[in-house]
C-alpha cells in the first residue's frame, strides 16, 4: 500500500493446495499485486535449490497476514495443514490476528473438517474481484491508511461569497483542517483579497485568471491554469475536490494527468447548455459525486449518465455562530435571508406579508441580501403599500446575521428552486421556526408541523396563513424552535460531522481504483463543450483553438 | 412619451416645426419628438435609410386603417419609373394583394403624418380622398376613428384646429394610459402600479404616469366582499357565504368573480362565479362555497373581479380584494 506502510513485510502469505493455484492463488495474488499489495506466493518466491521449508518459514515470518484458501483440495493435503497449524500457533503467541480463511468450496464440508473455523470470521469466496476488494479494504483498515492532502478547487471563498457554495467551501475546509487534513484551495483571481484566517488552509488564487459567473466560457481558461498549477505542486494531493460546474473541468484534467481521485460536489445544477455540458462531463468522470439533497441526487441520476458513485452529504451549519441566545429573544419581525433573485421567491413573501400585515399591524419584515431584483422588490413594497413595514438590510457579516436570526420571530424561505436551503438550517440552529416552500432540499430539512411549516410553491395565501398561525401561537413557535434546534443537533448538521462524512468517503477512494468513463463519451462531451463555447465568441480567448487543444488533448493520452 | 413626425424635406419643414411646438404645448412639455424627413424626390435610388423611414410610415399608415386586404403604395416618378414606398429593392410581394398608385406630385399630400406611442394619430385631411379617387372599385378601406385606436384626418396647417384635436387626443391618450395601468394593477395583483416598469413598457416618462394616478387608482365600480360567517372550524368542510356589496350607483350587467384560497382549502383551485347587479342603487349579491381551513386562526381569501371591459371600459378594474376568514382550532 503506497509508501505509507512498512515495505519490508509482505502483506499476505498465501497458503493453498497446489490444485487451487491456477483458479484461486494466482488470480488473488495478481489482483492484490495490481492494487500494490505485496503477497508471498511460493511459485514467485522460490528458486531451484532453495530450502523449501526455510523459504516457507521466511515467507510466514515476513508476512503480516496469511490467507488460507480452503477447499476440498486443501482438506486432502497435509502440507498446507502444517502451514495452518504453524500460523495458528504464531497467532496465539503473538496475540494478534494472522490467519484469514477464504472458503472457496462448500462451507459445510470445510467447517465440519476444521471446526475451530466456526469461531473465526472468514471470507466466503464469491469471485476473485470480490475477494481481492475485501482484502484490499482489510489492508487499508489495518494500515489505518488515511487521505491527508486535499486540493479543493472553488469559485468562491470569503469574503467573496455570493451564495451557499462559498459558505460551504469555507466551513467544510475549516472542518477538514480541524480533522487533520492539509488543505489547499485554488481560486480564481479576485479584486478583493481572500480572507485566510485558518493557517492550516493554503489559499492559492490564480493570478490574472478572473473567471466569473457572467462569462461561463472564462472557466475554460481557469481550468487549464488550475490544472497546470496542481501539476507543478511539489507533492501531489491525495484527492481533488471540485465544486459545481465552474471548477470541475479543472478537476477532470488533473485526474487524467495525475491519476488522482476526483470528488465533485454539485451544489446547484446548471441548466444553461454550455454549463451543463461541463457539468455532465464532471459527473461522468468523477470517482465520487456528492450532492446535498436526495432531490438533486434524483435529478442527476435522471440524466442517465454512467456515474461511478453518488452520495448525498448535506450542508452543515456553523453551530458555534448560529446558536440560540440563552434568553430567547423575539423582536417581532419576520426574517428572510438570501439573494434577491427570481429563484428565491421574495415577491411571494411580500405578497403574503400584505395579508399578514392586515391582521398583525405591528409585525415587520426584514430582508437580508442583495441581488438583481432589489429595486423591483422595493417598488413592489411601495405598490403594496407595505414599505413602512419592510426593511431591506443588504448584506450582513456572519455575526450580524446570526444576531438577526436570534432576534427574529420566525424565518421564511420562499424559494421556488432550492437544492438545499442553508438559511432554513441556520434558523433552526438559532431555535427559530421556519416556513419554507414544500420542494426539493427544503422539504428534506424542514419537518412539517414539527420544526416549521411547508407551503406550496408561489402560493402566497398558503404562506400567509402559516405565518399568521405562528404569529398567533407563541407556544407553537417556541416548541417548533426547540424541535428545530434538536433536529440540527441530532442529525449531523454540524460542519465537523459533515467533515467526517467527507473524510470517510475520501478514504474509500484510492489511486488504485480510479474510475474512467469511456473514450466515446469523452469525445462526445468534448465536442459539445467546444461547440457551445463557440456560441459565445465574445467571451472566448484569442487563441481559443489552442486552449481547446491544451484542455482536451489530455484525454487522448 | 415619444412622437414621430414624418414630413417632406424642405417643403414641410416649417409645418413640422409648428406641429412639434403644438405637441409640446398640448400633449407634454417633455415629449421626445423624432422628426423624420422624407426627400421630395423619393425614388427607387433613395438611400437604404430613407427606405426604412418610408417603410415605417407605410406600416403606421396601414395600422391606422381598416381594409379588406393589405396593400403597397406604388409611386410613379419621372414619367416611366416607379418604386414601392418603403421597399428597398422595389419588389412587389404577393403578400400585398393591392397596389395603390401614387403620382409623383401626390406624395406631399400624404404627409405630414404624426405618430405618438408608435401609433399614427394625425394625417392630412386629403389623404382619404386620394385613396378613394385612385381605387374606387377594388380596394375598400376606412381610416379608424381616433377614439378607436385610429387617426384624425385634419388640415394640419390650421393651428387652431390642430390645437383642439391635440387636446382631445391628449384626453384619449391619458385614458388609454390609465387603462393600461389598471390592467397592470389587475395582472400584477398590486394596489398601485409600478411606474418604473410601466414607464419602460409604455415608453412614457414616469412623472407623466404619476400625474395620472388619480385616474388610475379611483375605482368607479366599487364592490366590497364580506362574510357573515363567524369562526369556522379547522379541518372541517364548512359552507361559507360571501356577500358582495355594490356601492356604486350604476348597474352592472355582469361581473366575473374569482376566489382563491390557500392550497387545498377549496375543492377546486379557484371558484369562478358571475354576478349581476341590475339596480342603479346599492345592491348585494351572495356566493356560497365550501372551505376546509388548513390553518388557524385565519384563512386568507383573494377575490378578483373582471368586468365587461367594453361596457365599463372607462371604469378602472379594482385591485383584488382580501377577505380573511377567522378559523377556530379544534
Amino acid at each position: 500500500m503506497d509508501s505509507k506502510k512498512n515495505n519490508s513485510l509482505n502483506d499476505f502469505f498465501i497458503c493453498h493446495a497446489s490444485e487451487d493455484k491456477k483458479d484461486y492463488a494466482i488470480p488473488i495474488h495478481t489482483g492484490l499485486k495490481d492494487k500494490n499489495i505485496n503477497c508471498w506466493l511460493d511459485m514467485y518466491e522460490m528458486d531451484y535449490g532453495d530450502n523449501i521449508i526455510q523459504r516457507i518459514q521466511d515467507g510466514i515470518c515476513n508476512s503480516r497476514y496469511a490467507l488460507i484458501i480452503l477447499s476440498s483440495n486443501w482438506l486432502s493435503k497435509d502440507w498446507p495443514k502444517v502451514e495452518l497449524f504453524s500460523l495458528l500457533s504464531r497467532e496465539i503467541r503473538k496475540k494478534k490476528t494472522i490467519v484469514i480463511p477464504i472458503i472457496v468450496d462448500s462451507e459445510d464440508i470445510i467447517l465440519d473438517n476444521i471446526p475451530f473455523l466456526e469461531s473465526k470470521y472468514y471470507i466466503k469466496h464469491i469471485s476473485i474481484e470480490d475477494t481481492v476488494l475485501k482484502l484490499y479494504e482489510f489492508i487499508k483498515r489495518k494500515d489505518n491508511y488515511k487521505i491527508s492532502d486535499i486540493c479543493m478547487i472553488s469559485s468562491e471563498y470569503p469574503p467573496n461569497v455570493i451564495g451557499g457554495l462559498g459558505v460551504h467551501v469555507n466551513e467544510l475546509s475549516n472542518a477538514l483542517s480541524l480533522k487533520g487534513m492539509n488543505m489547499k484551495i485554488i481560486l480564481p483571481s479576485s479584486r478583493t483579497t481572500y480572507e485566510n484566517i485558518n493557517s492550516n488552509i493554503e489559499l492559492l488564487p490564480l493570478a490574472k485568471i478572473e473567471a466569473s459567473y457572467n462569462k461561463p466560457v472564462s472557466w475554460l481558461e481557469f481550468a487549464y491554469h488550475t490544472a497546470d498549477k496542481v501539476c507543478n505542486f511539489p507533492a501531489l494531493p491525495d484527492i481533488i475536490h471540485c465544486h459545481d460546474w465552474v471548477t470541475i473541468l479543472a478537476g477532470v484534467i488533473i485526474k487524467w494527468k495525475l491519476k488522482i481521485p476526483l470528488v465533485y460536489h454539485l451544489h446547484l445544477p446548471n441548466k444553461r447548455p454550455f454549463c451543463s455540458s461541463i457539468e455532465n462531463l464532471g459527473l461522468a468522470c468523477a470517482d465520487l459525486v456528492t450532492v446535498n439533497s436526495e432531490f438533486i441526487k434524483e435529478e442527476v441520476l435522471s440524466r442517465q449518465l454512467k456515474i461511478n458513485k453518488i452520495k448525498v452529504i448535506k450542508n452543515g451549519v456553523n453551530t458555534d455562530l448560529f446558536k440560540p441566545l440563552e434568553t430567547q429573544n423575539d423582536k417581532n419581525y419576520i426574517l428572510y435571508v438570501g439573494r434577491l433573485v427570481h429563484q428565491k421567491g421574495v415577491d411571494c413573501l411580500l405578497r403574503a406579508f400584505w395579508y399578514v400585515a392586515k391582521k398583525f399591524p405591528d409585525i415587520m419584515l426584514k430582508v437580508v441580501g442583495i441581488g438583481e431584483l432589489e429595486d423591483y422588490l422595493k417598488r413592489l413594497c411601495s405598490n403594496l403599500m407595505i414599505s413602512d413595514k419592510v426593511s431591506f438590510e443588504g448584506l450582513k457579516r456572519e455575526n450580524e446575521l446570526a444576531r438577526l436570526y436570534q432576534d427574529s420571530t420566525l424565518v421564511v424561505v420562499p424559494s421556488i428552486y432550492e437544492p438545499f436551503g442553508m438559511t432554513a438550517i441556520e434558523a433552526m440552529a438559532c431555535q427559530k421556526p421556519v416556513i419554507a416552500t414544500n420542494l426539493m432540499g427544503l422539504k428534506e430539512n424542514v419537518r412539517q408541523n414539527e420544526t416549521g411549516f411547508l407551503f406550496e410553491k408561489e402560493d402566497y395565501l398558503d404562506l400567509a396563513q402559516w405565518i399568521m398561525l405562528l404569529l398567533h401561537d407563541t407556544e407553537k413557535r417556541k416548541t417548533m424552535g426547540k424541535k428545530g434546534y434538536q433536529y440540527i443537533k441530532n442529525n449531523g448538521y454540524e460542519w465537523l460531522h459533515i467533515g467526517n462524512d467527507f473524510i470517510n468517503e475520501y478514504n474509500k477512494l484510492s489511486k488504485q481504483s480510479l474510475f474512467y468513463c469511456n473514450n466515446d463519451s469523452i469525445e462526445e462531451f468534448k465536442d459539445q463543450i467546444i461547440r457551445l463555447a463557440k456560441e459565445h465568441p465574445e467571451s472566448l480567448p484569442q487563441k481559443s483553438e489552442e486552449l481547446f487543444d491544451d484542455i482536451f488533448d489530455i484525454f487522448k493520452k | 412619451m415619444k412622437a414621430k413626425i414624418f414630413y417632406i424635406e424642405k417643403l414641410q419643414e416649417d409645418l413640422c416645426e409648428a406641429i412639434a411646438t403644438q405637441l409640446r404645448n398640448v400633449i407634454d412639455m417633455n415629449i421626445k419628438i423624432e422628426e423624420i424627413a422624407i426627400p421630395e424626390n423619393y425614388n427607387f435610388h433613395s438611400s437604404k435609410e430613407t427606405h426604412k423611414k418610408m417603410d415605417l410610415y407605410v406600416r403606421m399608415l396601414r395600422g391606422a386603417m381598416i381594409k379588406i386586404n393589405d396593400f403597397n403604395i406604388r409611386l410613379e416618378y419621372n414619367s416611366s419609373n416607379w418604386c414601392y414606398l418603403g421597399s428597398e429593392h422595389g419588389e412587389y410581394t404577393s403578400y400585398y394583394s393591392h397596389s395603390i398608385t401614387l403620382k409623383e406630385e401626390q406624395i406631399k399630400s400624404i404627409f405630414p403624418g404624426v405618430a405618438i406611442m408608435n401609433r399614427m394619430i394625425l394625417l392630412p385631411s386629403g389623404v382619404d380622398v386620394i385613396f378613394n379617387d385612385l381605387h374606387k372599385d377594388d380596394f375598400n378601406f376606412l381610416f379608424k376613428p381616433i377614439d378607436l385606436q385610429g387617426v384624425s384626418l385634419i388640415d394640419l396647417e390650421d393651428s387652431l384646429r390642430l390645437k383642439n384635436i391635440l387636446n382631445e387626443i391628449k384626453k384619449l391618450l391619458d385614458t388609454e394610459i390609465a387603462k393600461y395601468c389598471n390592467r397592470y394593477i389587475e395582472l400584477k395583483k398590486s394596489p398601485k402600479p409600478d411606474y418604473d416598469e410601466l414607464s419602460d413598457l409604455l415608453d412614457v416618462k414616469k412623472n407623466y404616469l404619476q400625474k395620472l394616478e388619480p385616474e388610475i387608482l379611483v375605482s368607479h365600480l366599487k364592490i366590497t366582499p364580506s362574510t357573515s360567517n363567524k369562526k369556522i372550524p379547522l379541518g372541517k368542510e364548512t359552507t361559507i357565504k360571501v356577500d358582495f356589496l355594490k356601492e356604486t350607483e350604476i348597474s352592472i350587467d355582469e361581473v366575473y368573480i374569482e376566489i382563491r384560497a390557500p392550497f387545498s382549502v377549496l375543492k377546486e383551485k379557484v371558484i369562478k362565479k358571475s354576478l349581476q347587479f341590475l339596480s342603479n342603487s346599492k345592491e348585494s349579491q351572495s356566493v356560497e362555497f365550501e372551505v376546509t381551513p388548513t390553518a388557524y386562526p385565519f384563512c386568507p381569501l383573494e377575490i378578483r373581479f373582471n368586468f365587461n371591459e367594453i361596457k365599463y371600459g372607462n371604469n378602472p378594474i379594482p385591485f383584488p380584494k382580501s377577505l380573511i376568514l377567522e378559523v377556530e382550532a379544534n
